[in-house]
This record gives C-alpha cells, structure tokens and sequence, in this order.
C-alpha cells in the first residue's frame, strides 16, 4: 500500500459510537440525566478502538480467551469467522505506536458526537490530580446507532464486534487491557511511531493448532 | 611279551609289528610283572602338640606307642579322644596330604613320627607341623642309615614319600577312564591313579563318606585298588587298553562330528555362492548391454532440455508469484476503498441532521440564527469557514459505481493471476519431476562403476 489507510471522519465516529453502545458500563447514579452507557477512561476506549480498528488482534485476543479458559469454544469460531471473513485485511485501520501504545486522537470524532449532545464527555479530577476522561451514551445516541443499523447492512458489523470486545474487555481496567495488547509480540516490538504490524499469519496458524488438539 | 603281542595281532587281524607299535604309542604295558608280595608295616607312631579350646586351659599331649607284628585295635571308651586322629596321623606320614585330619586337630599338633618298614627297609618319616604345614624329612634307618628326602610343604612331602614307596614296592600309576559329569555326548578324560589313591586301598573312611574303598567314589576305582593290591596280573594292561579304546572312540566321534560340520559348513557355503550367483546373472540381465556413445548423447541432450525447462519454468513461477502478490494487493486496496465508501456514504445523511446546539470547543449555545445563516450564505454554523457545496447523491453514486467497477475488475486480475500461478506451479512440479527421472537415466547409463560396486557389494 501506498499510502496508510485512513479511516473516514464517518467511519471513526461510526466506530466510536458503537463502542460507547455496546462495550460500555451501566452508567453510575451521579451520571447525565439521559445516559444509558458510560466508559471511564481514554485509554479503555483507546484500547477497545484497537480491537475494532485490528480484526487480527482481535482474534488472538479470542483465542488466549479460550486457552485460559475465560471463553468457551464460541471464542474459537469468533476467531473462525473474523478469519473467513477476511477482516484482517479488509477491515483493517493500521495504528501508530505512541508512548502508551496505540493511540490515535478522537476528539475530533467526540466533537462530532458530542455537539448534537449523543455522548456527553466530563473530565473527572481525583484527589491524586490524575485527570480522568468518562463517555456517556446520551438516550439520543442509543437512537443514532438503533437509525443507522436500520438503515441498512453496512453496520451490523460494527455493532456485533463492539458487543464481543464488550464482552473481551469486562472488568478489566484500560490499563490491564494495554498490557494484554502489548503481550502480543508484535505490538510490543513495535518502535515509538512505527505503525503495529499485522499478526495475521501467526493468528490463523495458532488457531489451526489449536483446532488440531481439540 | 610275545604271547601278548601276538594275541592282539592275532585278534586284530594285523601283523605283530603292527600291533605292537599300535600298543606301544597309546603307552599300554606289554608286561605283566609277576605278583610278588610287598609288605608296609607301621610299627611307631609318635606326635605331641598343645591342645587349645576357647576359653578352656591349653592342654599339652604327647602320644608314642610301638606297633608288634599283628592287628590293633584302636578303641576307647569315650568318643571324641583322638582315635581317628591315631590312624589319621598314619596316613598323613606315609602319603605326605592331611587327607581326613581335622584342621584344628592339624593346629594343635607340634611334631609327628612315624616308623615303617617298606618292603623290608626301615624308614622314619618325621616333621614339625608350623602353622598347619609340615617341615621335615624322610629318612632311611636300615644301612647304610641316610636321609632321603626334605620337605617343607604339602606337595613336596606327597612327592617325597608317594616317589619312594611307589619306587620300593614296584608300583606303577593305573590309567583310568573318568567321564566328564553331565556332558551330552558323554566324553572323559584319562586319569592316573597313584599313591594317593592306592594308601587308601584298605581305608575304610567314615560312612559319611560315600566310598566303601578309598577316598574317591569314582565308578571302578575301588576294582581297581583291590587289583592293585592283591596283585591281579594285566590289571594295569588291562585298564591302559581301557583307556585308550575308550579315547580313540570319543577321538573318532569328535572327529566325526567336526566333519559333519565342516560338511554343513561347505553346503551353506555352497547354497550362499549359489544364490549370489543367481542374484547377481539377474542383475547382469537387468543391466541393459554397455550403453553406445550415441545413447549417452541422447540422454544427457534430454536431460539438459528438461533442466532448462525446469529452470525456465522456476522464474515464471517466481514472477508470477510477485505479480500475484502485488494483485492481491491492488485488489484488497480496492475492496477497502470500496467498503470505505459505502459506510461513508451510508452514514452522511446521518451526520447531515446532525445540527450542533452548542460550540464543542466553549460549549457555548449556537442559537437557531447561526443555523439559519449556514443554510443562506454557507458560512460554517461553528467556525464561520465557508462550507464546500456538498456532494450530491448523483455524483456520490457515481463515485460508487466507479469504486465498484474498480473493485471488479482488480478481483478479477488478482483471480487470473491466482489461476495462472496454480498452473505454472503444477507445470514446474512436473518439470522437476521429467528432469528428476532424466538425471537417474543418465546415472543409469554413464554409472557403470557405481553399479558393479553395488552389485558386488
């Protein structure tokens, strides 16, 4: 490829939408008035935008879930089917590695979001000063998301894999899920500012073996 | 000895010369010397030493009596005082081996004597027992009086006394047959009998023994010695011709029994020759005659052609390969392009109605009349850029259109090109193999020397 590709203005608001509608929390009592879903933290919602915007290391991530045993065998044919799909190199959005992994910037992609008030964005300060961004999913986003996957196919998708990443990431703090991504080799060898690379090989080999010795 | 030669000649059907040359090399006496009586009288014995027991007092003896012409009784009231101890002291001194004396007894003893006439001759047989072991010496008391052998050992007092009797009564060693135990084939070997065996022919050991005559319980032996002593004539003839037809025998038996497996030995030879033989005349036919330079020629050319088949065929697959890669790039950009573009598209009229209510950098509300001026002079509601006119739904469809014609066709390239790396890959493998089978061809015809070794091997 010539050039990286980019996602369009859209398709990163499409994403991020769907990530607050379907991976988020129940939102807590001190919450906006009309919000149906939250998200604490930037770098929880960076790294569940990695799983989306990465369907390889997507899959790896399933099937760790399945070798330690958090996930049953519908872990092996998620895996299968992002595999067959070939959503590794179609729905692929490489990413740069910065400091703290892959980050890209969203706020553009919030504002959008967030002057038609569908999400609601505060900025938490903790005694300790640490600055804490939380998400919420107004009622009129859960609307936005329920008009687009009604409009048509194209974001079905989207929605069935911010569900399972949902599910992938529960309890786990945006931390613990940075350190999980960086135990992937690939993703930790990568140099500050070079894009992570694809793992995709190695996921469809390690999923054959392990298919082998069920 | 002409009686007896002759007799075998006789019998065995030879001529006298023959026979006694026969007789002679398998050592069998020709003569039997008359039995004439030979006397050994005891006629004093004499010992002392120190009996020790744990943890009672030492107790010194000295023992001495004079034997008269006639028969003794050795008796006691008591057992365990030494009466076979008397007669065991007795044939220690007149066979030089301890035989049946205890150990300890053995220990206890510090000399022994022994006084005995040997065929008319007076003789003293004296030693100190040191450590077990005797030291002393033979001695000759009739005249002229003379020592006639020192000892110092075991062997050495058997080989003093057993020569000097054996010399004075005019013995001879007895040959004799003794089987090997549980041999199969139930072979033996020779033997001697001599002193050792013959100062036994009138002991009778204890019933512990198992011999009712002598030490041994060797089938015949007791025959033997009674022989000996009472005097029997041929007895030792007899028993050397014994023992050399039963050596012949067992010689004859093994011989034949070496050559029966010298026979086997030459038939699997033989059948091994055979069927190397016959391996190898079907090698030599499967050979096909010495190939002509010609042939040579033809296969080498072949095989030349198809390796340069193969190698030709081995960069198309390889170009081929980077062209299919680079196709299923182009395609994949394409497909994503694609995808990129229908959810653009699909989601913009979403965004569209999408009217900010307030600034989202100060938060602050717009107002209805910010949204009003957008729309007339296309003055951005937030910034106040001049907003580009928006794509309309014909030209978007357009751009679609074009993006799916685009896709098609790179999904067809990429197909082809998949199609065509299958083909030449198939082909190559077949080349490989057509250039494989030319290689062996030639081996076949220009490796003669490799074969023969092969073949000889």
């Amino acid at each position: 490829m010539k050039t990286v590709r980019r996602a369009t203005r859209e398709q990163d608001i499409v994403r991020l939408v769907f990530l607050l509608d379907r991976a988020g929390e129940d939102p807590p009592p001190d919450a906006p008035q009309t919000a149906v879903s939250c998200m604490i933290g930037q770098m929880r919602l960076q790294a569940l935008d990695f799983w989306l915007r990465n369907p390889d290391y997507l899959a790896n991530e399933l099937l760790t879930e399945y070798e330690e045993g958090r996930m049953g065998p519908e872990a092996l044919d998620e895996a299968n089917t992002i595999l067959d799909n070939r959503e590794p190199v179609i729905r692929r959005f490489p990413m740069t590695r910065w400091h703290y992994g892959a980050y890209e910037p969203l706020d553009n992609a919030l504002a959008m979001l967030s002057y038609p008030q569908l999400v609601e964005i505060r900025v938490d300060r903790t005694a300790e000063r640490v600055r804490r961004h939380i998400y919420y999913l107004l009622a009129e986003g859960r609307k936005f998301t329920a008009e687009l996957l009604a409009s048509g196919d194209y974001f079905a998708w989207y929605a069935e894999r911010a569900e399972l990443i949902g599910r992938l990431a529960a309890g786990a703090g945006g931390a613990r899920l940075k350190d999980r991504q960086y135990q992937v080799n690939t993703y930790g060898a990568a140099k500050r500012g070079a894009l992570i690379a694809s793992i995709e090989p190695e996921v469809r080999a390690r999923l054959t073996k392990i298919e082998s010795e069920l | 000895v002409t009686d007896f030669v002759t007799a075998v000649a006789t019998r065995a059907e030879a001529s006298e010369k023959r026979a006694e040359a026969v007789l002679t090399e398998y050592g069998i006496p020709l003569l039997s010397p008359r039995a004439v009586r030979r006397g050994l009288t005891v006629e004093r014995l004499a010992f002392s030493g120190t009996k020790t027991i744990e943890d009672r007092a030492e107790e010194p003896f000295s023992f001495e009596r004079h034997f008269t012409t006639g028969v003794w009784c050795v008796t006691s009231r008591r057992n365990l005082v030494g009466k076979s101890t008397v007669l065991n002291l007795i044939l220690w001194a007149l066979r030089g081996q301890p035989g049946p004396l205890r150990a300890d007894v053995r220990g206890w003893l510090d000399h022994v004597e022994l006084d005995a006439s040997v065929d008319g001759e007076e003789i003293t047989v004296r030693f100190d027992v040191v450590g077990g072991s005797p030291r002393g010496e033979l001695i000759r008391r009739s005249a002229p009086m003379s020592p006639l052998a020192a000892f110092d050992s075991h062997d050495s007092f058997e080989r003093a006394v057993a020569g000097y009797i054996m010399d004075r009564l005019r013995l001879d060693p007895t040959r004799f047959w003794q089987r090997r135990p549980n041999d199969p084939e139930e072979r033996g070997d020779q033997r001697l009998l001599g002193w050792q065996s013959y100062a036994t022919a009138l002991y009778i050991p204890e019933a512990s023994f198992g011999a009712v005559l002598g030490e041994q319980t060797i089938s015949g032996q007791a025959g033997i010695l009674l022989q000996v002593f009472v005097g029997v004539p041929w007895t030792a003839t007899y028993h050397a011709a014994r023992v050399a037809e039963r050596h012949a025998a067992q010689q004859r038996s093994v011989g034949q029994a070496a050559a029966r497996e010298a026979a086997q030995a030459r038939g699997s030879r033989r059948a091994d020759l055979e069927g190397r033989l016959v391996a190898a005349q079907s090698t030599l036919s499967a050979l096909s005659p010495t190939p002509s330079a010609s042939e040579i020629d033809d296969a080498v050319g072949a095989y030349q052609r198809a390796a340069e088949r193969q190698g030709a065929l081995s960069s198309q697959v390889i170009d081929c390969q980077r062209e299919l890669e680079a196709a299923n790039i182009l395609a994949a950009e394409d497909e994503q392009y694609l995808l990129d573009l229908r959810e653009t598209l699909a989601a913009r009229p979403f965004f569209a109605k999408l009217n900010p209510t307030r600034c989202p950098r100060c938060e602050h509300e717009l107002g209805a009349e910010r949204n009003e001026r957008e729309a007339q002079t296309h003055h951005c509601a937030v910034c106040d850029s001049i907003v580009a006119g928006q794509e309309d739904a014909e030209e978007a469809a357009e751009r679609l259109a074009a993006a799916e014609t685009q896709h098609a066709d790179t999904k067809t390239q990429a197909e082809a090109m998949q199609a065509r790396y299958t083909a030449l890959s198939e082909q190559l493998a077949a080349a490989t193999a057509e250039t494989e089978a030319l290689r062996r061809e030639v081996d076949r015809l220009t490796g003669q020397p490799a074969q023969l070794a092969a073949w000889q091997n």
